[in-house]
């Protein structure tokens, strides 16, 4: 049946992560769903040809795989630059699209600090080029109002979210430890194993257990546990006696899991997605951007979702439509999502879904404190995966009344994150040193496979002043407007910042190696707090935008991820968390999602009246 | 500069052997793309070229101080020269290529990549016991051990 002639029962704006995962559940419930996706198509040769961009890729940022792409654009680290005061206004000619974001980038940046975090609009989402991480939250984070007297409490417990997270990790493929996971609180269901073993850890890794094992911070054990993680290991037998297996190659450790894992040993939604659409329930209509979302305003209910469509990223319009079905899914990244409703319906004052005021509001990140240096002995970085192990024990505790949490990653990549290495090193040693042959080897040998860093995931309370805007000047190639951001670190924020730093100087003390701030690539974050200045460096953590909550008049959607004002809307994606806490939060975000694909099914089967 | 020089070069200045350089059984031709990327019109001028050439034949022929010791006073020393010397490491140690115009430092950036094949094959990478990042052919797990870091011993 030809797309225009089936009657879909949910109309999903988003083929990543979130949406993929919901249009698998309701594909396998019987649900007929038609997917918009901004972006291109996946195909099977996408992964070589980003690979080999990646490979002549000047900058191996996370974009560097996947070419910008002017009718669906996306932000660059590369563009991350220091706000002036006042803020630089957008070029004249930004009408033009391509100019001017090859010249500013994508964001409107309105400050006052840059945000530093980025995302992909293509199938699959950013999920091409995501760490890995799957940590759960921890019981303390779904109330920190009650608890601490700061931020909010979610609608829901640890408790309620918990089958859903083991939803994700099977669907995921997740490889960790239950009983190293068992932090502040964590509890798995009866015989819960994850679907393969801890990722073995690094050289690195079991340098800083030895040398950690007795270091407490704020009544905390800094203890080195396995992050859990999206990537195939040694299989465990799952409850129906069987190994887990979902097809893919074991881990090689390619040390690239951002930008791009060259062998899909890395989980990505695109592995989802496919299953969706061999669901044979599920459409997609790719290159086709979602540009308004219409309502009706005597009943509240959304009725359709135009969209535009293009043929190549930098050319023209080609088509356009209106998609409908029962039910619509908002499952676009938090940021794209947040824009879409604040420019759709312009009958209603503040956009759709937006009564509350919050929509584009309390835009959360995981600023990331970053600490380098050298340890006394070769630790042997730029092997493995980018992380296999952190620090977790720091997550929760009465501090956070005064001042953020944080979790630490430690990397596998040496100083490649904040000093460029081993570029900018080998630049140095080569033209600065004039080194060459033998001795060239030797501090090579020497120097670089001791470098090591920490990264310290900072936690960003919801604030209204931190927000995104469609903006009002500047617009993409189809004429859609790019997002306005103003972004800002509160104290609670920074004082976490300080909070890092003293732990760094414990740490490296603890372990022996010299804190090293030379050849910082980017100090386009940078901020003071009580006469310290510090960097934060954005995780791709992007949080808050159309938050759940209990009550219209505070948050976006219910706890379910509806919408509060239009019954057949669900807005779904790291923009529904409430508040950001520590851990890295796509596994989260999966949970949520396969928690909204209950709610939206069951609401599917309950007759009309 | 023949391809042979050019190796022979290589070899001072990365301190890998010939057999990794311009080994006898050669799937990768790498000595011979890099050479072919700096002769390309218009890369770098051919008088430095001719420079270089004239050089390093000069220290080939001279049997009475080392090479390396050569290397360092008569193209590292030579401001002419020394630039596009560094430039030469660049290529073989990370497959990149710098703006001769301006001095190599931990300021620079990569101005252009040579290929694909010239980022997977940068000896940087191997030297520390690594490999390229998005470009491993090891197996899984192999990041729980220490790896034997090869001692590579220059000819000359």
């Amino acid at each position: 049946m030809s797309i225009s002639q089936t009657k879909y029962d949910a109309v999903i704006v988003g083929g990543g992560w979130a949406g993929s995962t919901l249009a698998y559940k309701l594909g396998v419930a019987g649900k007929k769903v038609l997917i918009l996706e901004a972006g291109i198509p996946f195909q099977s040769d996408n992964r070589e040809d980003f690979m080999e961009t990646f490979f002549m890729a000047t900058a191996k940022t996370p974009e560097s795989p996947y070419s910008q792409n002017y009718n669906a654009p996306r932000p660059s680290v590369l563009d991350i630059k220091a706000i002036t005061d006042p803020p630089q206004p957008p070029a004249e000619d930004c009408k033009n699209a391509k100019d001017a974001i090859e010249k500013d980038g994508y964001f409107i940046q309105k400050g006052p600090l840059p945000f530093g975090s980025t995302y992909e609009r293509l199938a699959g989402g950013t999920s091409w080029h995501w760490l890995g991480t799957c940590l759960r939250l921890v019981r303390n984070d779904f109330k920190l109002k009650s608890v601490y007297g700061v931020g909010v409490d979610w609608p829901m417990t640890y408790d309620d979210l918990s089958p859903y997270y083991d939803e994700a990790e099977l669907e995921i493929g997740v490889s960790a430890d239950v009983e190293e996971q068992a932090i502040h609180g964590i509890t798995f269901s009866p015989d819960y194993v994850y679907p393969m073993q801890r990722i073995p850890p690094s050289v690195l890794d079991k340098v800083l257990t030895e040398g950690l094992k007795d270091v407490v911070i704020d009544g905390n054990p800094l203890t080195v546990t396995g992050t859990p993680a999206g990537r195939n290991g040694i299989s465990n037998i799952m409850k129906d006696g069987q190994p887990y297996n979902n097809g893919r190659r074991l881990c090689q450790g390619n040390t690239n899991c951002t930008p791009i894992c060259p062998i899909q040993a890395k989980y990505d939604a695109t592995i989802t997605l496919n299953k969706a659409l061999q669901t044979g329930n599920v459409d997609i209509l790719y290159q086709t951007v979602a540009s308004n979302v219409l309502v009706d305003t005597n009943t509240g209910a959304i009725t359709g979702i135009e969209y535009k469509q293009y043929q190549t990223k930098n050319g023209p319009q080609t088509g356009s439509g209106t998609a409908t079905g029962t039910k619509y899914i908002i499952a676009a990244h938090a940021i794209e999502a947040a824009k879409l409703l604040l420019m759709s319906n312009t009958q209603l004052p503040n956009g759709v879904a937006n009564f509350s005021g919050q929509v584009g509001k309390n835009l959360m990140d995981h600023p990331v404190n970053l600490s380098w240096g050298s340890m006394p002995d070769p630790v042997y970085p730029f092997r493995g995966p980018l992380s296999t192990s952190g620090i977790e024990t720091t997550r929760d505790g009465s501090f956070r009344t005064e001042r953020a949490a944080y979790r630490i990653e430690i990397g596998n990549e040496g100083w490649n994150w904040p000093a460029g290495a081993p570029y900018t090193q080998l630049q140095g040693c080569v033209g600065e040193a004039g080194l060459f042959g033998k001795e060239l080897i030797g501090k090579i040998q020497h120097d670089f496979v001791r470098q090591f860093r920490l990264g310290y995931l900072i936690e960003q309370l919801p604030e209204e002043t931190n927000y995104i805007i469609p903006s009002e000047t500047c617009f993409d190639n189809l004429g859609i407007p790019r997002p306005e951001i103003h972004y800002n670190l509160d104290d609670y924020t920074r004082a976490g910042f300080q909070a890092a730093e003293e732990a760094s100087v414990t740490i490296f003390g603890a372990v022996g190696a010299a804190i090293s701030t030379e050849n910082r690539i980017s100090t386009a974050g940078a901020f003071t707090y009580e006469n310290g200045v510090y960097y934060t460096n954005g995780a791709g953590h992007v949080m808050g935008t159309h938050r759940m909550g209990d009550s219209n008049e505070t948050s976006v959607t219910d706890a379910n991820m509806k919408s509060w004002d239009h019954d057949n809307l669900y807005l779904v994606g790291c923009g529904s968390l409430p508040t950001g806490a520590t851990a890295n939060p796509t596994l989260t975000m999966m949970a949520l999602a396969f928690k909204a694909a209950d709610a939206i099914i069951n609401s599917l089967n309950v007759p009309h009246e | 500069m023949t391809l042979k020089d050019f190796a022979n070069l290589s070899v001072v200045l990365t301190g890998y052997p010939l057999s990794t350089i311009l080994p006898d059984f050669d799937t990768q031709h790498q000595a011979q793309e890099l050479l072919d990327f700096l002769q390309a019109p218009g890369r770098v001028s051919p008088g430095t070229l001719q420079q270089l050439d004239a050089a390093w034949t000069a220290i080939e022929n001279n049997s009475d101080t080392s090479v390396s010791q050569q290397v360092q006073d008569t193209l590292m020393g030579n401001p002419a020269l020394a630039r596009l010397v560094q430039n030469i490491i660049m290529m073989w140690y990370l497959g990149a290529w710098y703006d001769l115009a301006q001095p190599l430092n931990t300021k620079s950036f990569v101005s252009e990549v040579i290929s694909g094949k010239a980022y997977k094959n940068g000896l940087a990478w191997g030297t520390m016991g690594a490999h390229p990042m998005g470009y491993s052919e090891e197996n899984f797990g192999y990041w729980n051990t220490v790896p034997v870091l090869l001692q590579p011993q220059p000819s000359n």
